[in-house]
């Protein structure tokens, strides 16, 4: 995937402290992998990014969203 | 039969030792009586909805065994291996299920369900939790003659799921009216057209009649994929 957008939410205009990412699919195959398939060690194991990751945050959500055929961005 | 569902938000600094103590603990704790086994452990698939959320199925042969596992959790021998679990999630909630007639998962025989940690291939499921505003009755039956019905007789190349079972509520374990399918993804290739293309769906054909009927019936549900573990006992 490719990372589109990097977004924060402003003081007054929604939940503090929240980002957003919004990410392009370029592999429809590789969803899939990761969708059915467990994260590899490198990704979750000691000293991972993931595993860094934990120092910052385990509370997120992932949603996929498909643009409609005329959305002017795509 | 009643079937015990979980969701756990889980901490994710502690979601090792949290599956841990299923595979390690519950599991096999669960299997020294004679009416209760753990049947499917789930992860919520990374990348399609919220983090380090895990689903927890358990069969239980009937209110009396129910009534047993209560007691062990909350003055017997898994008090404090509950107490352990909840010290690794935020929270978890529950309800009980109860196979639905046309379901074809109805009674599980307990003495058969591993309990050694066997391990196998992940599987892919699609879990579909349904609010109808009509008779939860007929929302269920529109599932069996308007979907799986028709699904079922797709040929294997072109399904992309079976439904392994379908339960609704048990009265006062949660929300109702509500109904759920346990979908088993078959087809991943197909998975991910749903996922990406955009499609106009003919009503007098199958698959859009069958969205056209639903929407009479209902238009909030929510899909969940989720993904077994390695080790669990049904997958």
């Amino acid at each position: 995937m490719h990372v589109d957008l990097a977004l924060r939410t402003l003081p007054g205009a929604g939940r503090r402290p929240e980002v957003t990412l919004v990410q392009k699919l370029e592999s429809v195959p590789r969803l899939l992998h990761l969708l059915a398939n467990e994260p590899p060690p490198e990704v979750t194991g000691p000293g991972s990014w993931m595993d860094r990751a934990l120092e910052l945050r385990d509370q997120w959500r992932s949603r996929l969203l498909r643009t409609a055929a005329w959305s002017p961005l795509w | 039969m009643l079937y015990l569902h979980e969701t756990h938000r889980v901490m994710g600094r502690h979601a090792a030792d949290f599956e841990a103590l299923y595979r390690e603990e519950w599991m096999p704790r669960l299997a020294a009586s004679d009416g209760a086994r753990l049947l499917w452990y789930l992860d919520h698939a990374m990348g399609s909805g919220p983090s380090y959320q895990v689903v927890t199925v358990i069969a239980l042969a009937g209110g009396e065994a129910w009534e047993e596992l209560a007691g062990r959790v909350l003055a017997g021998d898994l008090r404090d291996l509950d107490r352990r679990t909840d010290a690794c999630r935020y929270e978890s909630e529950g309800k009980m299920l109860l196979p639905v007639a046309w379901s074809e998962l109805q009674e599980v025989d307990l003495g058969e369900v591993p309990s050694d940690g066997r391990e196998h291939e992940p599987t892919l499921y699609m879990q579909d939790t349904g609010w109808p505003d009509a008779p939860l009755e007929d929302y269920v039956n529109l599932w069996n003659d308007d979907y799986w019905a028709i699904m079922r007789r797709v040929p294997a190349e072109h399904r992309l799921l079976d439904v392994v079972a379908c339960f609704e509520v048990a009265h006062g374990t949660g929300v109702r009216p509500e109904a759920m399918l346990m979908q088993k993804i078959v087809n991943l290739e197909l998975l991910g057209r749903l996922l990406t293309e955009t499609r106009e769906y003919d009503p007098s054909t199958w698959p859009g009649s069958y969205m056209a009927k639903g929407l009479e019936l209902r238009d909030q549900w929510e899909s969940k994929l989720l993904r077994t573990s390695r080790w669990s006992p049904i997958w």
